[in-house]
């Protein structure tokens, strides 16, 4: 599944990721914890390929993360993202949101995408919301819309940036229910945050990231 | 009743105004998009000289630019007719204008949005014109309002080259009746025009209201 290995990364004077290596199962949850600055955020960028690794290398399902050193097409289908931000399109309502990738790209016919999109939102309990602007959502809603928009590529390992900052107790139990709900469809699942006890209630294998290096 | 009289004469500098205004902005605009771009590139050579075009055309005066396309281009051998030099002198002044404002717009516009679009693989002009552009567009409306507005009574520099826009009208007729009242058909004039405008920015605004 999921497999890096020795990977460096400086900016600068400064290493950011030295020497990290780990492995994650087909449907795991994992949780990356570490202190701000400690390079959680550099460390699933250079998995998603937003940004380049100096040295090491990144697969899933043997599928190299890069090709004669540019981004590997069929690696990035692999690959999907909930940042802490969400980055939803606010000038596209939430069904195409969720469409544009795959009517865009040509893995879907439009009839097809929003028919997926449409039982994406139903499942995640928010089929009411396809016509709402984003602006019009809560944070929650937000969030289930970047699920749905990252799902429907099908990928094979979903990275959360921080999903519970700024969330009460009760939403943060939410988020945990969907993340489950998420590795119960056999994608695996990398969480970055600083929450303990989140990782706790997920009881998920935690990796703890010191300044770029695994600590435990 | 002499001004009711010569109303044909002021509608007629009137259609020189907006003819003007309206080729200068469907010529301006579109290209202001291109130079936004040229001027955020990474290569500092095209980077640079496109800054440079942009600094002269905000550090001199329109009306100098005008005369100089005028007056000094035939010197080695381009000439154009009075209407084109106008037509010319202002597109090239206000392209700067707009690129800047574009530039300003886009740059506004999260990372976080083109990230996105990299991770769910859409390609690249498929996000500009269905996500960046739009958010852009919205965000640089009221700027590009003023530039507008401003457009309509700057075409009154166009007296320099002897083309009878409104405000000459309007200065001809004040001259040769010894009265003020033209000059207050203009001053109308030109506010009708400017607040029909500016509705109509304000409703492009309101349908970007997501």
């Amino acid at each position: 599944m999921l497999k890096v290995t020795n990977l460096y990364k400086s900016f600068g004077e400064q290493t950011v990721l030295n020497d990290i290596s780990f492995e994650l199962a087909s449907g795991e949850i994992m949780c990356l914890r570490g202190k701000s600055g400690a390079g959680k955020t550099t460390l699933i960028r250079c998995i998603c390929n937003l940004d380049k690794a100096d040295s090491g290398t990144i697969s899933i399902n043997d599928i190299e993360s890069l090709e004669n050193g540019k981004p590997n097409k069929a690696y990035q289908n692999t690959v999907g993202m909930v940042s802490q931000g969400l980055d939803l399109f606010p000038n596209l309502n939430v069904m195409d949101n969720i469409t544009l990738a795959p009517v865009s790209r040509k893995l879907m016919t439009k009839e097809e995408a929003e028919k997926n999109a449409q039982a994406l939102l139903d499942s995640l309990e928010i089929g009411d919301k396809a016509k709402s602007y984003p602006s019009r959502l809560s944070g929650g809603e937000k969030q289930r819309v970047a699920v749905a928009r990252a799902c429907i590529l099908s990928p094979s390992v979903l990275f959360f940036d921080e999903p519970t900052s700024a969330l009460d107790i009760k939403a943060t139990r939410e988020v945990a229910n969907l993340i489950e709900d998420i590795a119960s469809r056999g994608i695996s699942v990398v969480i970055i945050t600083h929450d303990e006890s989140f990782c706790d209630m997920l009881g998920a294998r935690q990796i703890v990231i010191e300044s770029g290096k695994i600590a435990n | 009743m002499e001004i009711i009289r010569l109303m044909p004469r002021f509608l007629e500098g009137l259609q020189l105004t907006i003819g003007l205004w309206a080729i200068v902005l469907v010529l301006s605009i579109p290209l202001a998009f291109p130079v936004a771009f040229i001027r955020s590139s990474k290569n500092k050579l095209v980077a640079g000289a496109t800054k440079f075009y942009i600094d002269i055309m905000r550090g001199t005066p329109l009306l100098l630019q005008m005369c100089f396309i005028f007056f000094g281009l035939p010197e080695i051998g381009i000439v154009f007719e009075r209407f084109t030099t106008a037509v010319v002198a202002f597109v090239i002044n206000y392209t700067a204008y707009f690129a800047e404002i574009f530039r300003s717009g886009l740059k506004s516009i999260d990372k976080g949005q083109w990230e996105a679009g990299q991770m769910l693989g859409i390609s690249k002009p498929v996000l500009f014109f269905k996500v960046i552009l739009p958010q852009t567009i919205r965000t640089v409306i009221p700027a590009v309002t003023n530039e507008v507005t401003t457009l309509v009574k700057d075409t009154s520099l166009v007296y320099i080259l002897g083309l009878g826009d409104l405000l000459r009208q309007g200065k001809i007729y004040a001259n040769s009746l010894s009265s003020l009242a033209p000059f207050v058909v203009v001053g109308v004039l030109y506010f009708i025009v400017i607040t029909v405008i500016s509705k109509g920015c304000e409703k492009i605004e309101k349908s970007f209201n997501y």
